[in-house]
């Protein structure tokens, strides 16, 4: 057979036959997959509160914070009655996109962990935030925000940025300093830098 | 031309990166680690022998002066639907690929492929066509991404063998010029009046 004239009866014909099919196909994967994505999607969750938060029974117990016109997830983690940790998510802009973080607070206000939940920062710079156990990870755990000024070295804080990542670090680091703000406003706690932040408008607090 | 040929010239005499010179951004974005760069070679290669065989299917019925944005609809189905069941069934996969995927649809071999053969050819030549040329993108992303990350962050497929950071530029932008220029100029000093 020859090849189909360029009229634009013909054209239209085909284009559109072509979409068609394309979107039909596309929609019917979509459906296929989006209940599967979604559980991956909370397996990856469960796991990133998992290894911030010390262990602790049972399924988390989820929470909204508003903080300035935000809503925050937070996941508490529970031995029994009371509180062994906190795993706060939050966002902030990075390099190449938003950077989600889970942040996790052991019941006295100390960072327990970081988990980075989804990024898109460049592969080996900035992307070096997802290595678990590198110094810039781990130079968290155990600090309490109230004593530990959470911002990179370059901006006057006391943490060491990811070398030509500082983009990447200074993002990070302000989604920890957020989470924590998180934490406070959660918690009842007066809030350290009353000039960026304002104490929690009622809802979802709580007290330990 | 038998079909083992025609996957074969993709891998030294039409060879996408070195020769054919097509798909340098994700050539030049993705390589900063020979992971990446295998990666990145293997979904192409995947999505360029799948649009190859349907565009060769499709090719009669397809009317000259609409070929390019049918080719288009065509190319980027196929890579959302990949995308979307790497993202169900091999999430850790998605993880590490997830941010290339849709550079594919961008890629110009894809496109330059269904231009230059499989609208004029059988689906099984096509399909061995878009087979070769992805092999051979697929060696030269890992190669590239092999030197940057040797001389970038002194590891080899994430295995690191010093202590601190290597030579930083190479993982940039710069290094990623520099790298690829010299490499094409090794291979064409290697292939010199052979193709």
């Amino acid at each position: 057979m020859a090849k189909l004239e360029s009229s634009m009866r013909n054209m239209l014909l085909s284009l559109g036959a072509i979409c068609l099919v394309c979107a039909l196909l596309l929609s019917s994967v979509n459906a296929m997959t989006a209940k599967r994505i979604l559980k991956v999607q909370q397996q990856k969750t469960e796991r990133a509160i998992a290894q911030v938060v010390p262990e602790f029974e049972g399924a988390p117990v989820d929470t909204v914070v508003l903080l300035e016109g935000t809503e925050y997830l937070v996941h508490k983690a529970m031995v029994g009655d009371s509180i062994v940790g906190y795993a706060i998510e939050s966002v902030s802009s990075g390099f190449g996109g938003p950077i989600t973080l889970m942040v996790g607070f052991s019941g006295d206000g100390e960072i327990y962990s970081t988990a980075v939940v989804s990024h898109s920062e460049t592969p080996g710079l900035g992307a070096k935030i997802t290595e678990d156990g590198s110094h810039f990870r781990t130079q968290f755990a155990g600090k309490n925000p109230a004593e530990y000024a959470l911002s990179v070295k370059a901006d006057g804080g006391d943490v060491d940025a990811i070398t030509a990542s500082t983009i990447t670090s200074r993002a990070f680091t302000a989604a920890v300093a957020q989470a924590y703000n998180v934490y406070l406003a959660l918690t009842g706690a007066p809030v350290v830098d009353a000039e960026e932040e304002e104490p929690l408008d009622g809802e979802g607090g709580f007290d330990e | 031309m038998s079909r083992i040929d025609l996957i074969k010239k993709g891998l030294i005499k039409d060879n996408p990166t070195f020769v054919l010179v097509l798909g340098m951004c994700p050539t030049l974005g993705t390589t900063t680690s020979a992971l990446n760069g295998m990666g990145m070679g293997l979904a192409t290669l995947v999505v360029l022998t799948l649009s190859n065989m349907v565009i060769s299917a499709l090719a009669k019925y397809i009317p000259d002066k609409v070929r390019i944005p049918s080719y288009i609809v065509i190319i980027s189905a196929f890579v959302t639907i990949i995308q979307l069941l790497m993202q169900a069934y091999m999430p850790s996969l998605y993880e590490t690929l997830g941010l290339f995927i849709p550079l594919i649809v961008v890629n110009c071999i894809v496109l330059g492929r269904a231009e230059a053969f499989a609208n004029k050819n059988t689906v099984l030549d096509s399909a061995c066509d878009g087979l070769g040329i992805g092999l051979g993108f697929t060696l030269s992303l890992t190669l590239i991404g092999l030197v940057r990350e040797l001389l970038g962050s002194g590891s080899l497929f994430g295995w690191s063998f010093t202590g601190g950071d290597g030579i930083l530029v190479f993982v940039l932008a710069p290094g990623a010029f520099l790298v690829l220029g010299l490499m094409m100029a090794l291979f064409n000093k290697l292939t010199q009046g052979r193709i």
